[in-house]
């Protein structure tokens, strides 16, 4: 009898989406994500940071509980503010890409790449959720 | 072998296969041999095909229960659906196969005159869509001319035969595609948008960065709307580039296309002087397709 037995790791089985059901999801915005509109038209979107509470609680040690939570901020190109514009919550992501390649002279295979790219980046940051909707294979 | 394209369609050539699509079916390119025609982003009908010198009905047999075994299906060599034995009239050795639920899934056929299998495969086979793909399928072929034409998405170009597929990008606001001939190395470029790309840069300094050669001498042309570039360097220099591993000779060329909104550059690299017939034969076929135009074109 083995004393240490070794652990395996649970086997996930976790499906990904195939790229019909990605593009049939709505992007929404994050509600923690408070956002304006520049003078020059972009877009600038302040977002709260994830801090480790370990750290949060630590800085609340030293200032009781007087420090904001920290924030950061990012801007948008035109392009990129166009697109967070129109996350709406009732467009889904191909009916975007297929606005933003009529706006910008994209093809829909280029304009697909940079959507995709763009939400997969503010994803990243937690900027915005996806909604799934129901895909329509008919 | 090809049947005659009708006006709602569109021609889609890729790497010497030409096929007409419904107008409002996208190509994609997901391979170079692969092609996944889709509309309103759901997939219609993909085809993949190679160059098969050996196209015995054995061989045939075994590369379709190759791919078959691949996707979990049964082959069936008859009882076609009947939208598709237009097929079989017009390429040789059609095989079907069909999923474990009996659903019909694809099938593989041969141009014996062009030597070229192709797979094709069918995500939603519905009645209606079958009727669609049988048509698309009819008017498949593979021309071997003097010049092979690339079409797909919004540009066309057409290039001698003796250029061969390298490389291509479909990346942001940059189509690439690139091909070697021998000791030539050619690279098209489509890039867009155009005034916004032209607000941050002028023409010359895209076409400096496309060749990747600071030292290229330029020439603005006389519209304003393009310019051509060349490096021609003295025998020590080229010595030098070659010491390097970088083609001595380059020769580039970009335009403006005001009404797309788009630039288009064509950039040769060569170890020895290129002859300028072909790169200016080459500019003068590479354009982009108007959205409205393209399937008046075709008919």
């Amino acid at each position: 009898m083995k004393l240490f037995r070794k652990k395996t790791a649970p086997k996930r089985t976790v499906k990904g989406l195939t790229r019909t059901e990605a593009l049939a999801g709505v992007p929404m915005r994050s509600p923690s994500a408070t956002w304006k509109v520049l003078e020059d038209g972009n877009i600038l979107i302040e977002y709260p940071l994830n801090i480790k509470p370990f750290f949060i609680q630590l800085a609340n040690r030293f200032t009781r509980g007087q420090v904001p939570r920290p924030t950061k901020k990012l801007q948008l190109d035109s392009m990129g503010s166009r697109v967070w514009q129109m996350f709406d919550g009732e467009k889904e992501v191909r009916t975007i890409i297929r606005e933003v390649s009529n706006q910008s002279g994209l093809s829909l295979q280029e304009a697909e790449i940079s959507v995709t790219t763009f939400l997969r980046e503010l994803g990243r940051r937690g900027l915005i959720l996806i909604h799934q909707a129901a895909v329509d294979h008919a | 072998m090809s049947a005659e394209p009708d006006k709602n369609k569109r021609l889609v050539a890729w790497n010497g296969v030409y096929i007409h699509i419904p107008a409002d079916w996208d190509a994609r390119v997901s391979g170079p041999r692969h092609l996944v025609f889709e509309k309103d982003f759901q997939p219609q009908l993909q085809i993949r095909w190679e160059k098969s010198v050996n196209c015995s009905p054995g061989f045939l047999q075994e590369k379709l229960t190759h791919y078959a075994g691949r996707m979990g299906s049964l082959v069936t060599k008859d009882n076609y659906p009947a939208e598709l034995h237009k097929l079989k009239d017009t390429f040789d050795l059609l095989s079907c196969y069909r999923g474990e639920s009996g659903m019909f899934e694809g099938g593989i056929f041969v141009c014996t005159a062009r030597q070229i299998l192709v797979l094709f495969q069918l995500p939603c086979p519905d009645p209606p869509l079958l009727k669609e793909v049988g048509d698309c399928l009819a008017t498949l072929s593979s021309r071997t001319h003097a010049e092979i034409l690339w079409r797909i998405q919004d540009f066309s170009l057409a290039i001698p035969v003796s250029y061969l597929l390298k490389d291509y990008t479909f990346a942001a606001g940059l189509t690439r595609l690139s091909f070697y001939s021998s000791d030539l190395f050619l690279q098209t470029c489509t890039l867009g948008p155009a005034d916004s790309r032209l607000d941050r840069q002028s023409l010359e300094e895209i076409l400096v960065t496309l060749s990747d050669t600071p030292e290229l001498n330029i020439v603005a042309g006389k519209d304003g709307n393009s310019c051509e570039g060349h490096r021609t360097p003295t025998i020590l220099k080229q010595i030098f580039f070659r010491l390097r591993r970088e083609k001595p000779f380059i020769w580039a060329r970009i335009w403006h296309d005001a009404a797309s909104n788009r630039l288009l550059a064509v950039v040769f690299s060569s170890n020895r002087p290129i002859p300028l017939t072909t790169p200016q034969k080459i500019c003068g076929q590479y354009e982009i397709i108007q959205k409205e135009n393209s399937t008046k074109e075709n008919s």
